[in-house]
C-alpha cells in the first residue's frame, strides 16, 4: 500500500458543505483498499472533527496522512478555543447555540465519538487562538 | 501532547522587488494551502505592508500567518524578524523605514514593489528602496526585534550573498539569534558538516520563496500544541515538550 | 580608456564576450557592499568585487557601470551570467586579489573620483 497525504479546508458555518471533507476522505480510503470497518471509524471521527470546526470555528484545515501503518488526521482551526477540555470530553456536554441544535447538531457527542473510534486522540487548545485535534487510527499489517 | 505542524517561515510577496508579480497574498495563500502548510511567515524586504492582508486571507483556510520582515543590515546581512503581534511588526517597520538607505526604487533595475488588495488589484507601488541596506548593524537589528517581542533569525546562512557567514565570515557571539535558517540550497547533513560549530542555536529551513512554485520547497516541522507564535517560540527553545523537527 | 585595452593589459578573462567591450571606462570603484556602490560608484566606472550574486547586475545597470571585475578567481553564478548577458554588462574575472588588481588599474591611470 502506498502512502498518501493531502488537505481539506473547512469553512465555519458552511452547513451546506458540512461533511464534504470526511466524505472525500472516505472515498480516498476506499480507493486504497483499506478495510471497511477501519474506513467507518475514520469517517465517523473525521466527520465529528469536521463538524466541530464548522459549528464553532471561523475556518480550519484538515491535514490527512495515510501510511501503511496508520491513518493520521489533524485539524487545526481558527476558533475561540476550548476553555476546559475535560469538560468538553463529557458525553452530552455541549456549548452549541440553539440554532445549531435545531439543525440536529451540537448533541455533545462529538469529541467522545472521536475518542471511541480512534486509537489515539490529542486535543490542544488555546483560548482566543483555536483548537488542534489530531487522531490516529492504526492499520494492522495486511490492510 | 504536542503534534507536528508544517511551517514555511520565509515567503516573499510581490511587494519585494525581486519577487514575481504573481506572488500576491491571495495566490501565495492558495499555493501554501494546496501543500498543506499550516503556518506561513510573510517576510518581504524591509517592509510588512502585505502581512495583514495575507493573514486575513489565510485565516479562511485555517492557515496561521506570522508577521515577518527580512531586514537588510548595514553589513548587508539579511535577518528575519518574526512577530506575534501585527502592531509590533509595524513598529519594527517604522524603524527600518527610518534607517533605510535613501533613494527611490528603480523598477527597471530591481523590479516592481506592488501593493495589492484581496482581489489582486494594484493599490500602489512602494517607492522606497526596499532592496537597499539599513544603517542598522546586525547586533542592533537583533536587539530591536527582541525589544518588540519578536524572534530574530539569521537568513539563509548557507548563502554567500547576504548571508551572515558570507558577509562577515562568522556569526558574532554577542548576537542572540533565536534560530539560523539553512536555505533550500543545503541539506541538513551538508549543513552539519559546514556549520556544526553553530549547532547550539536552533536551525530551521524554509523556501525563501520569490516565485509561487518555490513555496513549500522546504518546510520545517514544529512539534507543538497549536499553530501560534508563542508555541513557535517554545518550540525553538525546545521548551515544554515542544521542538523543531528539521 | 577603452575597456578592451584594460582587458588586454591585465589579461582579464571575459565571461560574456558578446557584451560591448568597446565602451569607455571613466574610472573604477572597489567595494563588496552593494549599498556602498549604489551610493558612490559613478557612471561608466568599472566595479571590482568578490560578489558573484545576481543582484550585482541590477546595481551595475542602475549606475550604468562599464563592467564588473571579479577577483580571486571568483566566477559569476549561473543566473548572474545570464542576467549580465541580457543587460549587456561585461563580467571579467582575474586570479589576482583586489589589492593587486586595483593597484594595476590605478597605474593605468584610472581613478575613483
Amino acid at each position: 500500500m502506498n502512502s498518501s497525504e493531502g488537505v481539506f479546508f473547512l469553512t465555519g458555518k458552511d452547513f451546506k458543505n458540512a461533511g464534504a471533507a470526511s466524505s472525500n476522505l472516505k472515498g480516498i480510503l476506499e480507493g486504497m483498499g483499506i478495510p471497511d470497518a477501519t474506513i467507518r471509524r475514520v469517517a465517523i471521527a473525521a466527520f465529528e472533527a469536521e463538524m466541530n470546526t464548522i459549528i464553532y470555528a471561523v475556518a480550519g484545515m484538515m491535514n490527512y496522512f495515510i501510511t501503511p501503518e496508520m491513518i493520521k488526521i489533524r485539524i487545526q482551526d481558527m476558533g475561540s478555543g476550548i476553555p476546559d477540555i475535560d469538560q468538553a470530553m463529557k458525553e452530552g456536554y455541549s456549548t452549541a447555540p440553539d440554532y445549531i441544535r435545531e439543525m440536529g447538531f451540537g448533541s455533545g457527542m462529538g469529541l467522545p465519538n472521536i475518542k471511541r473510534n480512534a486509537d489515539t486522540l490529542t486535543i490542544n487548545s488555546i483560548v482566543g487562538e483555536g483548537t488542534t485535534v489530531e487522531f490516529i487510527i492504526n492499520l494492522t499489517p495486511g490492510d | 501532547m504536542p503534534v507536528e505542524f508544517r511551517a514555511d517561515l520565509h515567503i516573499h510577496t510581490c511587494l519585494s522587488p525581486c519577487s514575481e508579480l504573481t506572488m500576491t497574498p491571495k495566490r501565495i495563500v492558495e499555493r501554501a494551502a494546496s501543500l498543506g502548510i499550516n503556518i506561513m511567515a510573510v517576510c518581504d524586504h524591509n517592509t510588512v505592508e502585505h502581512v495583514e492582508l495575507t493573514s486575513t486571507i489565510a485565516k479562511k483556510k485555517g492557515i496561521r500567518v506570522i508577521a515577518g520582515i527580512e531586514i537588510n543590515s548595514s553589513e548587508e546581512v539579511h535577518i528575519l524578524g518574526l512577530f506575534g503581534e501585527l502592531t509590533d511588526a509595524f513598529k519594527m517597520q517604522a524603524i527600518v523605514y527610518e534607517h533605510l538607505q535613501p533613494g527611490e526604487n528603480d523598477e527597471d533595475a530591481f523590479g516592481m514593489q506592488v501593493l495589492v488588495n484581496e482581489n489582486e488589484e494594484v493599490l500602489g507601488f512602494n517607492k522606497r528602496l526596499l532592496i537597499g541596506a539599513t544603517d542598522l548593524s546586525v547586533n542592533r537589528i537583533a536587539e530591536l526585534i527582541h525589544s518588540f517581542n519578536g524572534l530574530a533569525i539569521a537568513s539563509h546562512i548557507d548563502r554567500e550573498g547576504f548571508g551572515i557567514i558570507g558577509q562577515l565570515g562568522f556569526i558574532p557571539e554577542g548576537v542572540k539569534f533565536d534560530a539560523l535558517e539553512i536555505s533550500y540550497r543545503t541539506s541538513r547533513e551538508k549543513a552539519e558538516t559546514l556549520y556544526g560549530l553553530y549547532s547550539h542555536i536552533p536551525w530551521i529551513t524554509s523556501s525563501d520563496a520569490h516565485r509561487l512554485e518555490d513555496i513549500g520547497r522546504k518546510t520545517t516541522g514544529f512539534l507543538m500544541g497549536h499553530s501560534t507564535f508563542e508555541e513557535l517560540r517554545l518550540a525553538l527553545r525546545g521548551a515544554e515538550g515542544r521542538k523543531v523537527i528539521f | 580608456m577603452k575597456l578592451q585595452e584594460i582587458i588586454d593589459s591585465l589579461s582579464l578573462k571575459v565571461e560574456n564576450p558578446s557584451a560591448d567591450l568597446n565602451r569607455e571606462v571613466k574610472g573604477a570603484y572597489v567595494s563588496d557592499m552593494l549599498s556602498d556602490v549604489m551610493g558612490n560608484a559613478k557612471d561608466g566606472f568599472l566595479w571590482i568585487t568578490i560578489q558573484v550574486h545576481i543582484n550585482t547586475i541590477a546595481v551595475a545597470s542602475l549606475k550604468n557601470l562599464s563592467g564588473i571585475i571579479l577577483v580571486n578567481s571568483r566566477v559569476p553564478a549561473e543566473d548572474t551570467l545570464k542576467k549580465a548577458i541580457e543587460e549587456n554588462i561585461p563580467i571579467m574575472t582575474t586570479p589576482l586579489p583586489a589589492f593587486d588588481l586595483v593597484g594595476m588599474l590605478y597605474s593605468l591611470g584610472l581613478r575613483c573620483r
